[in-house]
């Protein structure tokens, strides 16, 4: 089963990352997916596969009600990313997915009603977690046309979905990146690939460069912490990506 | 377990559970807490209070065996919650096949192994009685505990000049096993149907 470990405390509001099933089957990717609360009121990021759901669904209720879940943050449309929402809507019919506009009408084939999609416009937005804003931060073309990050200033944590991924070889490694040098091979190769526009990169980095960053978390991997975080936004920075 | 119940029924049985299970395993910290403070008391007091402190020793050890019933009641809240999304992604998947079935007697004989494979996914959850036995165990636990404040309580007024404040201590205790068992109560409300 995963684990929920709490990376973050402000004021009332926590976030949890929810990582790393010793059952995972190999054939799936791994995922990290979290959830930040505030009194009786959660935002699960990128809650997963429906494979994953009820690793998931268990690990977060060690830590959160899940009845407090109203609402999903989903980067993209990618079925490791977002496939169990059919499932959280059975659960809770009223949750909201919070997505790319653009991806509105594709993303209710995993499951959902007409009114359980909320778009979000190309130039992002905020989210209140309780009384906390959060500020959903464009990161178009990395990799999908339509994909967002999360970045809370109290917490000074950005959710970054698949820039920072990296895919280990074992499935019990650490949760925050240790040795830099050593845990950027294992994400190279997927940014490479992965990230289809250097523009859009350049984009991206412009702005995170302005926020004030401790950690940064992916979807897939380690997070970065403290200086780590800047060394990541360099190296990425300094990567040909894509092809352009 | 109905063998008819949903899976969403089943996933929201779970999570009661799990929220119920959360209390009694706080009431179990905060029982043990209370043992160590109260063995720390009853060393203070000398040789009065040695059967108080060994009575104490014993509620902290109760508090730990309510807590391994509260995590092995977890256990087969995980498994309810396993079988519920196995039994949740059939019945979408039944109900999608269903439509396509009701197109034409054609599709429908060509959908039917598809059909019948996934209703036999529709697991039954087969853990129901031992939910019951868990809880029996852990009524017995918190029964125990309360004979155990009721005699640290007596021991309390053996105990010399502390005697006051270990019989608060007792009587704590008592309080804080009394507020358990309301959630023992609601666990077995929640759980009955699945026996």
């Amino acid at each position: 089963m995963k684990k929920a470990l709490l990376i973050a405390s402000a004021a009332d509001h926590r976030w949890f990352a929810i990582s790393r099933d010793p059952a995972r089957p190999n054939h799936l990717i791994d995922t990290n997916e979290y959830v930040v609360t505030n009194g009786n009121d959660s935002i699960l990021c990128d809650p997963g596969g429906s494979e994953v759901f009820p690793a998931v669904f268990a690990a977060l209720s060690e830590v959160v009600d899940p009845r407090t879940v109203q609402r999903i943050f989903s980067s993209h449309q990618d079925p490791d990313v977002i496939s169990s929402l059919g499932l959280w809507h059975d659960f809770n019919p009223q949750i909201k997915c919070h997505v790319s506009g653009l991806w509105s009408g594709f993303i209710p084939h995993f499951g959902g009603e007409d009114n359980t999609i909320v778009g979000i416009p190309d130039e992002g937005g905020t989210l209140l977690v309780g009384d906390a804003p959060l500020t959903i931060v464009p990161a178009h073309y990395l990799h999908s046309s339509g994909n967002f990050h999360l970045y809370d200033p109290a917490c000074k944590l950005l959710f970054s979905g698949d820039i920072g991924a990296a895919l280990f070889p074992d499935a019990n490694a650490p949760l925050f990146v240790e040795d830099f040098d050593q845990h950027i091979r294992y994400a190279e190769g997927f940014h490479r690939r992965w990230m289809g526009s250097n523009t859009a990169k350049k984009r991206w980095v412009e702005q995170v460069r302005e926020l004030d960053i401790e950690l940064l978390c992916p979807q897939h991997g380690a997070i970065y912490r403290g200086a780590d975080v800047k060394r990541f936004i360099d190296w990425f920075d300094a990567l040909k990506v894509g092809l352009d | 377990m109905d063998p008819h119940k949903s899976g969403v029924s089943a996933l929201q049985q779970s999570v009661l559970i799990h929220e119920e299970v959360k209390v009694v395993v706080v009431s179990c910290f905060e029982i043990n807490l209370m043992g160590l403070n109260a063995i720390i008391l009853a060393k203070k007091a000398g040789a009065h209070a040695r059967g108080f402190g060994v009575i104490s020793g014993e509620l902290r050890s109760l508090s730990l065996a309510l807590q391994a019933e509260m995590h092995r009641l977890g256990l087969l809240a995980q498994e309810l919650l396993n079988s519920a999304t196995t039994r949740l992604q059939a019945e979408r998947r039944l109900a999608r096949l269903s439509d396509a079935a009701a197109f034409s007697v054609e599709v429908a004989e060509l959908l039917a192994p598809a059909m019948e494979k996934t209703r036999n996914k529709m697991v039954v959850f087969k853990g129901g009685s031992k939910f019951g036995e868990c809880l029996d165990d852990a009524y017995q636990t918190c029964t125990f505990g309360l004979v155990l404040a009721r005699s640290a309580r007596i021991e309390s007024a053996y105990s010399g000049e502390l005697r006051t404040i270990l019989a608060e201590l007792s009587e704590e205790f008592a309080q804080k096993i009394t507020t358990v068992l309301p959630r023992l109560d609601a666990l077995r409300q929640i759980t009955q149907n699945l026996a």
